[in-house]
């Protein structure tokens, strides 16, 4: 039953798995954000290498700007335009011509001064005011736009073509911009919790294979029939994993992360780093979770199963173990749980989980509210989900459902 | 007679308690003997010496010429011929009926998995138990389970059953269908301990039966012997107590 159950409980995931990225494929344009593209220089006439090399260096050195804070607009920038753009009209002898695609953006026919910063100072260019008409609302998404510079020099010219979107820009009212954040930083969020459920998913899977020794050492106890040495090798073992499990369990998860990643720098990969860190504590956590249910298996077990013949480690491997194992089941995933959450920890060792990935998106606008809130929002639905589905594991696996505390 | 063990100066105590004193004890081939006495007068911890399930502190105990307490006797392998019924019947709870029957053979006796099924099940055949091969224990009433941990332990062909107050736990009214089964044991010869307070059945089916007070051992004989004529004085009042 148990075989059947599990070939089921696989069919589900996985088809679980394949709706989320059907989903993810599909889901409305406005929810993704653009990205940047390249494009090529088209070169009319026959310029001389001399000509070219002048219109290659006017088209690298000069780009749109931004109207507001005079910065250059880079290509990704570029993606996330939300105001007015400066766009240059001359340099030197080369002249240059716009033209925009969309009519979210209308490129002005005067010419202004505009003074951008340079490593050499400010320095003055003559620019074309490109206006944007109106910011789309967060529903519409990000409209893209593409300007076309054609840069004159005596009778050739060199085409360029800059791939840009306006952006929607975020509410200033509360619900408006928890909305604004939600959709806007969708990607970034999926990313986060992807991250997060990932690792906190192999760290609990590590962990409860690591648990495995470490219970296995920790229940070893020296009897009358033991050789000296194996006596011996069996408090070692048992003292160590005692040691280990008070040491994991007794401090800080974040303490262990800084430890391991920034003190030891043993590692070359944070998300490694991470999944060593949560792997290790969830070990400890877990081997303790498993001598409690080992030792809890009714007596009369091992009696009936020694008085068969079964050595000790037949009997811990045929009787006490399967059902230390499935008693376990409620404790072992709510470590999964508890480690969803806990692993908000590991943004100390720049591990962008959902944690720090919101931080960062917090920091886009200054709004911390509306981000912390959606990201308490997320926390509380994957983990109220997924207790969920354990509950209706565990009563599928006829396992007494229990209440467990939330939290290390 | 053969004397299948052959129990001398036993002696058992839990911190300062003893519980056993100096038991001296033959048990022969064939024969079905009972031990009765009052709670905490020892039987159950002379049972359970037997296959070292408590750990004895002094005394020999030969079975089939081995002695169980020297260090180099391979107690598992003894344990395969001395086969126990406990009180609270102690089945797998995590495996079925004919699980429970074949995975000693298998795991222990190294049979192959055809040849064990088919004498488990011939086992359960003869406790009246074969129609549930395939179901979990805790669908099982008690009187059932009982019945299939004794299969269980026929299935390893002992050459003794224990009996750890088998029916103790029992509805009154399973009570007799595991007797039933135990008396057709006792009928096809099988050497048995039984430590019961069943004393109809003692009288009934026992070939011999050993009174126990205090940790020793105070009179044994006959079940004619015992119950109808009892020499001591400490015998008449628990054999009055408990009609």
């Amino acid at each position: 039953m148990m075989r059947k159950l599990h070939k089921s409980m696989f069919k589900k995931v996985i088809m679980t798995l394949l709706v989320m990225g059907l989903a993810y494929a599909l889901y409305p344009n406005f929810i993704k954000n653009p990205n940047a593209e390249a494009s090529d220089n088209i070169v009319i006439g026959t310029p001389t290498n001399e000509e070219l090399s002048i219109l290659e260096t006017a088209s690298d050195l000069l780009t749109p700007y931004n109207y507001l804070n005079k910065q250059s607009l880079t290509a990704n920038r570029l993606m996330q335009v939300t105001s007015n753009m400066a766009l240059p009209s001359q340099y030197n002898d080369v002249f240059i011509t716009w033209e925009s695609s969309h009519d979210i953006v209308t490129i002005e026919d005067n010419i202004s001064d505009f003074v951008v910063a340079s490593p050499q100072g400010s320095l003055t260019i003559h620019v074309y005011q490109a206006i944007v008409a109106s910011t789309p609302s967060i529903f519409q998404g990000a409209q893209k736009f593409e300007l076309t510079a054609t840069f004159n020099y005596h009778d050739v010219q060199l085409i360029k073509t800059y791939v840009g979107a306006v952006v929607p820009v975020m509410p200033d009212d509360f619900l408006g911009g928890v909305l604004f954040t939600a959709i806007r930083y969708a990607s970034l969020f999926i990313e986060g919790v992807l991250t997060t459920l990932g690792l906190s998913l192999s760290g609990t899977i590590i962990g409860f294979a690591l648990a495995l020794v470490l219970v296995g050492l920790r229940l070893q106890k020296p009897t009358l029939r033991d050789k000296k040495i194996t006596g011996l090798l069996k408090k070692v073992g048992s003292g160590f994993s005692k040691g280990y499990i008070t040491i994991f369990r007794g401090t800080p998860m974040i303490v262990q992360a800084s430890f391991f990643w920034y003190g030891l720098g043993l590692f070359n990969d944070a998300l490694l780093c991470g999944l060593f860190v949560v792997s290790v504590n969830t070990a400890a956590y877990i081997a303790e979770i498993l001598r409690g249910s080992i030792q809890s298996i009714d007596k009369g077990q091992t009696e009936a199963a020694r008085s068969l013949g079964l050595t000790s480690i037949q009997t811990m491997r045929h009787i006490i173990f399967p059902q230390a194992i499935k008693n376990s089941m409620p404790a072992i995933g709510n470590e999964f749980v508890i480690n969803i959450k806990d692993t908000a920890v590991l943004s100390v060792i720049g591990i962008f989980e959902l944690f720090n990935q919101t931080t960062k998106i917090a920091g886009i606008h200054y709004r911390q509210l509306e981000a912390y809130l959606v990201v308490a929002i997320i926390y509380l639905v994957l983990t109220y989900s997924i207790t969920w589905l354990l509950q209706r594991v565990e009563k599928k696996l006829d396992l007494q459902v229990i209440e467990l505390p939330s939290s290390n | 007679m053969n004397k299948i063990i052959e129990i001398k100066n036993l002696k058992k105590s839990f911190g300062n308690t003893e519980v056993l004193k100096n038991i001296s004890l033959d048990i022969y081939q064939g024969e079905v003997l009972t031990i009765i006495g009052s709670s905490g007068s020892g039987k159950s911890t002379l049972l359970r010496c037997l296959n070292l399930l408590e750990e004895p502190n002094e005394g020999i105990i030969l079975f089939e010429g081995s002695n169980l307490l020297d260090q180099t006797t391979d107690i598992n392998l003894l344990r395969t011929k001395m086969g126990m019924v406990f009180q609270s019947f102690n089945l797998f709870n995590h495996k079925n009926v004919i699980d429970n029957c074949i995975l000693a053979p298998i795991q222990v006796l190294h049979q192959e998995k055809r040849m064990a099924m088919d004498y488990s099940l011939e086992m359960l055949d003869s406790v009246g138990m074969k129609d549930y091969a395939y179901q979990n224990p805790n669908a099982l009433s008690g009187g059932q389970k009982q019945r299939v941990a004794i299969a269980r332990a026929l299935a390893m062909k002992p050459d003794i059953l224990l009996f750890d107050e088998p029916t103790s736990a029992l509805d009154p009214e399973m009570v007799g269908e595991v007797l039933e089964v135990m008396k057709s044991l006792a009928l096809q010869g099988m050497t048995m301990v039984v430590v019961t307070h069943e004393m109809e059945f003692a009288k009934e089916v026992a070939s011999r039966v050993v009174f126990m007070d205090n940790g020793i051992i105070l009179e044994s004989g006959t079940p004619d012997e015992l119950f109808n004529h009892p020499k001591e004085e400490r015998t008449k009042q628990f054999l009055k107590r408990v009609r």
